[in-house]
């Protein structure tokens, strides 16, 4: 079915919405150190402004998804955008953690319905159901991956708050869209396939693996080495841009969707792994493993998604059965990776407290002098316990003599390699967990059917 | 499977061993904060001809030593002195208690003065006898007027530096640690009066014998 009203700006309007809602899983994780410094919450806590639209949009997925096989994909469509917008703006204005919260969960029923709704408008628009799955497909995986670099560089350039203000009138360009084709989507009333389990279940787990790669690397650039969020976001460019180019990259080879989806729980298991044997604190060894990591997410997350959805009718539900798969896992990912390295950070403290009293103990700055740094050293950790320090003001504070300056100056440069030791070390295990979470996703992709090559 | 589809899953598989391989050979498994050294291992320790060096020295020396005796860490030692909970925590995990503590900390600064005198790390006296004075607030031509062999005859620096510990009140120490003055206070007083001491008995020793109470 076609649209008469221009369908190139409908396409590009409904892909938008489509990559604004499922940006929006991730698109606050640059965000979070600020959030957690506003609303002086807990790293645990404020994983929920993350945790709470994912929970939410995978439970809501489904259902929001039978509404749009009755007919009703435009109306959907249209309240679902005007409540994702209306909940976009509460965010911005929330005063408090838990207004903020209440507002990502009404963000995550608005953002269901536009998801669900938008693949059918999209296959209406297009010239096939193939080609407008793709576009459904691409969408998401653009947004998914481009999120959390946007929300990184609108929080540095102007606050996280602008990240929300600026989605409101973006996503109700597509409302014009969504009214005009109310009358146009197919309703259907026969009975509905079964769910692809395999590709659902391979979808999960890398959506699980996945948001250790986002979450966790970048909590590692902002929190771990203290960089900032604006350079943590070009850091992080990598992933989506790898993503972006393994899609066509993955239409030449021809190699089947069992092996994309294979191969691509690979590449995220052996990124993932890399991530967490970092050499270094420098960003750009992390950028090699992100590469990987974005080249699986290319070839896994679009073969699965088109593998759930191929040949399976309403295609509505079975798109909601994806859209709960990813942003399902993505809450398990959060769950069983947030403990292992909020413990790991906390376990961190007390060899990271030797190794700078080490350092300070062996430097060649007088007694005095260490005496006088380590009083202001220990305050500085037990002001930011929970937290990675910033040591430089402990220099400040003590005042040394200026023919003293070099050795200090050396003496900092060793503490905070030791903190960057420390931090790098804590991730390590949830980086790992993460890989296996990948390769795990290789059983069920073992059991895909393989229809066909990709066009 | 197609054998496009094996040739995709192997390159995915190289690629992903190939960047795993090259970042353990940069130390990807090593790069984590620095372990802490055996305190029971002598350290290199490099003393300057000063008394603040030579008192660092000894400090460190015998927390080593102490560490060493109770099974834990230097660092773990030093970073539980200052607060009395941790102190009283490290000595449960080192099986004594609070005035265990203080002795193994007494025997591990004499035992540190033994180390640094074997490795003839320390300094003569009479090289110790400028930063001694200004210490003390005496003038420097009046150091001078004392001749070296002398001052190395009457206060050999492993004797003093025994006798100070034997002087220094460690539960006390302890108790005034989070005071930097009263700590200072209190390892210059033990010094200077491990000094005095090694000077009378030496002094003693060389009078004949019928004047031998002379000095009280």
């Amino acid at each position: 079915m076609s649209t008469s009203a221009r369908p190139p700006a409908a396409v590009a309007l409904l892909s938008l919405a489509v990559g604004i809602v499922l940006a929006d899983s991730a698109i606050v994780t640059l965000a979070l150190p600020s959030i957690l410094r506003e609303f002086d919450a807990e790293v645990s806590q404020v994983a929920w402004v993350l945790t709470g639209f994912n929970l939410v949009l995978a439970v809501t997925a489904v259902p929001a998804a039978r509404l749009c096989t009755r007919g009703a994909a435009g109306w959907a469509g249209a309240t679902g955008l005007v409540a994702f917008a209306a909940a976009s703006a509460g965010c911005a204005l929330a005063g408090s953690l838990e207004v903020l919260i209440g507002a990502r969960v009404a963000q995550a029923i608005g953002g269901a319905l536009v998801i669900a709704s938008c693949l059918e408008m999209l296959v209406a628009v297009s010239e096939d159901e193939r080609q407008g799955v793709a576009r459904w497909a691409a969408a998401g995986v653009a947004g998914a991956a481009i999120g959390p670099v946007v929300g990184g560089l609108m929080t540095e350039a102007i606050s996280w708050q602008s990240i929300f203000f600026v989605q409101v009138p973006l996503v109700l360009l597509a409302l014009p869209v969504a009214l005009a084709l109310r009358t146009r989507v197919e309703r259907h009333d026969g009975p509905a396939d079964r769910p692809d389990i395999p590709a659902n279940l391979a979808l999960a787990l890398v959506s699980a693996a996945l948001t250790a790669a986002l979450f966790l690397l970048v909590l590692l650039l902002v929190e771990g080495w203290r960089r900032s969020p604006a350079l943590a976001a070009i850091t992080v460019t990598a992933m989506p841009v790898a993503a972006v180019v393994a899609g066509p990259l993955a239409g030449r080879l021809r190699a089947g969707t069992r092996a994309e989806a294979i191969a691509g729980s690979i590449l995220i298991g052996g990124g993932l792994a890399c991530l967490g044997l970092l050499p270094d604190a420098n960003p750009a060894w992390t950028v090699p493993a992100q590469i990987l990591i974005g080249f699986g997410l290319g070839l896994t997350v679009d073969a699965l998604t088109q593998s759930a959805l191929r040949d399976r009718v309403p295609r509505a539900i079975h798109g909601g059965w994806t859209i709960a798969a990813r942003h399902g896992g993505i809450v398990v990912g959060l769950l069983i990776l947030t403990p292992i390295f909020t413990a790991d950070l906390r376990d961190a403290r007390v060899p990271a407290q030797e190794a700078i009293a080490a350092q300070v103990i062996d430097s060649d700055l007088p007694a005095t002098s260490k005496l006088k740094l380590a009083e202001g050293l220990g305050e500085q950790l037990d002001a930011e316990e929970g937290q990675v320090p910033d040591l430089s003001s402990a220099f400040e504070t003590a005042q040394l003599p200026a023919s003293q300056s070099a050795q200090a100056a050396a003496l900092e440069v060793r503490l905070d390699d030791q903190l960057e030791r420390a931090a790098t070390r804590a991730f390590r295990d949830a980086f790992l967990a993460a890989a296996l979470l990948a390769l795990l996703a290789i059983v069920p992709a073992l059991f895909l059917r393989e229809r066909g090559m990709r066009a | 499977m197609s054998a496009r589809g094996l040739t995709l899953i192997a390159a995915a598989l190289i690629l992903s061993a190939a960047l795993l391989a090259f970042q353990l050979v940069s130390g990807g498994a090593d790069f984590v904060p620095a372990r802490s050294a055996d305190p029971c291992e002598d350290r290199d320790r490099a003393v300057k001809a000063d008394l603040e060096s030579v008192g660092e020295a000894v400090v460190l020396t015998g927390i080593d030593a102490a560490a060493c005796e109770l099974g834990v860490t230097r660092e773990r030692l030093l970073l539980a002195l200052p607060y009395p909970e941790e102190r009283a925590a490290l000595a449960r995990e080192a099986g004594t208690d609070e005035a265990g503590l203080a002795r193994a900390i007494h025997d591990g600064l004499r035992t540190g003065v033994d180390r640094l005198e074997d490795n003839d790390q320390l300094p003569t006296a009479s090289a110790l006898l400028p930063s001694i004075g200004d210490q003390l607030g005496i003038p420097q031509n009046l150091v001078d007027l004392v001749p070296d062999g002398v001052v190395d005859e009457l206060v050999p620096t492993a004797d003093v530096l025994r006798w100070a510990v034997d002087q220094i009140d460690v539960t006390a120490v302890l108790a005034d640690l989070d005071d930097p003055d009263a700590l200072e206070a209190t390892l210059r007083d033990a010094l200077v009066q491990g000094a005095v001491d090694e000077v009378r008995e030496r002094i003693e020793e060389g009078l004949p014998g019928p004047l031998q109470g002379l000095l009280g």
